[in-house]
């Protein structure tokens, strides 16, 4: 009875130690472990939603600036769009439209971006007359947009009430065609790890991330109708099922039509 | 050894339940994260989105109450004012009715307020400015933690979204939208609120040459159709001729028929659709493209709302001065088998080109037949309606202007651009509530410069008149020697229906 006694007082034996040291130092690595696996996992898991917002937030932006656009143009990247939009304020007052019955349909403008149906240009020339455009000295650094007029156009110089030089040269020949004079101009590109949406020369940062944001938008114009088609992908942290498998699997999709589609 | 086994297997239960206790609070932890992350996420792209549907739905409400004005024939006021829509005080200077707050959605979550104005005016017709609110409430949102910019420490929540979490912005900001009226204003939810503005224009009486919804016979065998634009001048034939200059404006005399009934005597310079038909270009004389799968339908004409018009004078009638195409002086006859003549006003004598004709508008409704001589002199642009059959000879039809508007002016003095001369005069037949058919006999001699919108009539050109102008109709009858030359400076007439011409975004 008293060995029994004596011999529950002594310590581990040298064996027990190590095996029990062993496991408890296996225990503390398998938490470590996990808690740095957690963690990534977390990080990853609020960066893929982070991100994700993103993709929605680059979407709603350019569902919202398509929709109301009178015509949209994509790069041949389809990296960066630009957006001919109403220029609908005055300071911080609504305009009243204008509206005009044409042959070709009728033709909503507001008055600081009017829009012409007998615009007239040549090929290799930056020279356009309207009989209608009734164009004044205020019009010089106005935005152009029509068919065959470059994207990013703008009035350079004012001959007469007729006629203007453009910044750019017409890309075709053009009779009674639809051009738009004054509108807003909103440009979507890819700058670094941003994607940036510019507004008549003000650039807002609407979305950020390491990941690889990649938006890609078609125009697609049909006789009757435009509107957008676009895709936006980004790389994940996750990286078990290969980058090109990760990416394809966060893309998100819109498609937005012209409301004010306006070609001429 | 077994006493010794059982303390060994305390140690290791409490190892094992920190360690399930350590690694839940982390899992849970990046649960919370995530999950809320979600929900805050979710929510914000939801009620952005709904926002702007319920913005959408209260500019539909107002679309389909504008095309009312077509099938009801009142004024705008009237119209509104009946289907219970309110008088709005703004925008100025109106008149403008509200409707709203319209609730739809799950616990009533969105709602839409929109207002009608006329705000603006294309060839005497009104056009229609609606302007919608949708307001999305975003129950559950946290009214703090958010963030509109985007950089390395904040995420751009609302960046584009801007959602109100305690007050409204924009009243605070903008007010009516102009600046007026601005306002704190508390919301009971988080909102996010979108506003859309439309025009609604009319969508016009004469698209084209010719229409008959019914049938086509014609034109007569030694007649022919086509077309020319009379800011050129004169009507002069030149469909046959590609080096003529105004040839191009001569091949548009378009056929369409709502129906696979089409008859062709004489040639046709121009397109030619049918619903159904058969129509090819062999054994037919028809310049342009044929297509035989165009189905259309045209409303019936409602009489307008003669509230406020004067009883007209038999023999003559003179339009007084002040006139426009928005407000023409108005009439109502009984019948005009009596023949009319209708004097305009000219150019006050100080002003340039004074004592010229000026461009002078009336509207007449005649309850009954439309017969005898009609004599509109130059400058009068006369629109008759008229609820039953129509005869006359082409002489018995005198439009005294002229094609090119030469000499005839605005009423500043400046030179008229209505080109048109078979514009200034344009009969509608009204269609009979009975469902019954009206007819339109035009019988020679003499041609006549006129636009004829009768799309529940029989119109039928008998002997050798030809017109000059725009034709609707239900059945086209032309033989002998009937011709038809389509004005393309005819664009407009009256509106039968409406249509969404510009969109925008408020995006305050």
């Amino acid at each position: 009875m008293k060995r029994k006694h004596l011999h529950s007082a002594t310590g581990f034996t040298v064996a027990e130690l190590l095996v029990s040291v062993a496991a408890g130092a296996f225990v503390l690595a398998a938490v470590t472990l996990a808690s740095v696996a957690l963690q990534k996992s977390f990080s990853a898991a609020d960066n893929f939603l982070g991100t994700q917002m993103q993709q929605i937030r680059i979407v709603d932006y350019l569902s919202r600036d398509v929709r109301r656009s009178y015509i949209v143009t994509a790069s041949s990247d389809l990296k960066t769009i630009t957006c001919i939009i109403p220029n609908y304020f005055n300071g911080n007052v609504r305009s009243t439209p204008t509206v005009r019955t044409t042959a070709t349909g009728t033709v909503v403008s507001y008055p600081k971006s009017r829009t012409v149906t007998d615009a007239v240009t040549t090929s290799g020339s930056a020279t356009l007359t309207s009989s209608t455009a009734a164009f004044t000295s205020a019009d010089i650094g106005a935005s152009v947009a029509g068919v065959n007029i470059p994207t990013g156009t703008t009035i350079q110089s004012v001959s007469n009430s007729t006629t203007v030089t453009l910044s750019a040269d017409a890309t075709a020949s053009t009779s009674n065609a639809m051009v738009t004079f004054g509108a807003t101009t909103v440009v979507y590109s890819i700058s670094g790890n941003s994607i940036v949406r510019t507004e008549n020369g003000v650039v807002t940062n609407i979305a950020s991330s390491t990941d690889s944001l990649l938006p890609q938008t078609t125009d697609v114009i049909l006789s009757n109708t435009q509107y957008t088609t676009t895709s936006i992908t980004f790389q994940p942290i996750f990286t078990s099922g290969g980058a090109a498998a990760e990416q394809s699997g966060t893309t998100v999709f819109a498609t937005t039509y012209l409301r004010n589609k306006r070609r001429g | 050894m077994k006493k010794s086994l059982q303390k060994q297997s305390g140690s290791t239960m409490i190892y094992a339940l920190l360690t399930i206790v350590i690694l839940s609070l982390i899992a849970a932890n990046v649960l919370v994260n995530s999950t809320t992350r979600y929900n805050v996420s979710s929510k914000q792209v939801k009620g952005w989105k709904e926002a702007l549907y319920a913005a959408e739905a209260g500019g539909d409400v107002a679309f389909a109450e504008v095309r009312k004005l077509v099938t009801t024939g009142l004024p705008f006021s009237a119209q509104f004012v009946a289907d219970g829509w309110t008088v709005s005080a703004s925008p100025t200077p109106g008149p403008a009715y509200v409707k709203g707050p319209i609730t739809l959605g799950e616990n009533n979550s969105l709602s839409a307020t929109v207002t009608v104005d006329s705000a603006t005016y294309t060839n005497g017709y009104a056009c229609y400015r609606i302007r919608s609110v949708g307001t999305a409430k975003l129950f559950g949102l946290p009214r703090v933690g958010m963030d509109d910019r985007m950089n390395s420490t904040t995420k751009g929540d609302s960046l584009i979204r801007k959602i109100d979490f305690k007050y409204d912005h924009f009243l605070a900001r903008y007010g009516d939208g102009d600046g007026n009226n601005t306002t704190i204003q508390a919301v009971s939810n988080p909102q996010i609120a979108r506003r859309v503005e439309t025009v609604a224009v009319p969508q016009w009486s004469f698209t084209g040459a010719l229409k008959a919804t019914a049938s086509f016979s014609g034109p007569g065998s030694a007649g022919w159709i086509d077309s020319y634009d009379s800011k050129n001048g004169a009507y002069y034939f030149a469909a046959n001729n590609p080096l003529d200059p105004h040839y191009s404006d001569a091949t548009n005399g378009d056929v369409a028929v709502g129906s696979s009934s089409f008859t062709e005597f004489g040639p046709i310079y121009g397109n030619v659709t049918t619903n159904g038909g058969n129509v090819t270009h062999s054994g037919a004389n028809i310049s342009g493209t044929i297509d035989n799968n165009v189905p259309f339908s045209i409303p019936p004409l409602v009489k307008p709302d003669t509230t406020g018009y004067l009883p007209g004078t038999a023999g003559t009638l003179n339009v007084p001065a002040g006139t426009t195409p928005s407000t023409p002086a108005q009439y109502v006859y009984s019948s005009l088998s009596g023949g009319l003549t209708i004097n305009g006003q000219n150019v006050l004598p100080l002003l340039p080109n004074g004592g010229k004709p000026a461009e002078t508008y009336v509207t007449i409704v005649v309850n009954g037949d439309v017969g005898g001589t009609i004599t509109i002199e130059q400058g009068v642009n006369a629109k008759i309606y008229f609820t039953g059959n129509f005869s006359d000879k082409g002489n018995d039809l005198v439009n005294n202007n002229v094609d090119g508007a030469t000499g005839i002016y605005n009423v500043d003095g400046t030179p008229s651009t209505d080109y048109s001369r078979a514009g200034h005069m344009q009969f509608y037949g009204v269609s009979p509530t009975d469902g019954s058919t009206q007819t339109i006999n035009i019988t020679s001699p003499g041609n006549v410069w006129a636009t004829f919108y009768a799309p529940s009539a029989d119109l039928s050109m008998i002997g050798n008149p030809d017109i000059f102008g725009a034709i609707v109709c239900k059945n086209f009858t032309g033989n002998g020697n009937t011709g038809f030359h389509y004005d393309k400076e005819i664009i407009g007439g009256i509106p039968i229906d409406y249509q969404v011409a510009s969109y925008i975004e408020d995006v305050r």
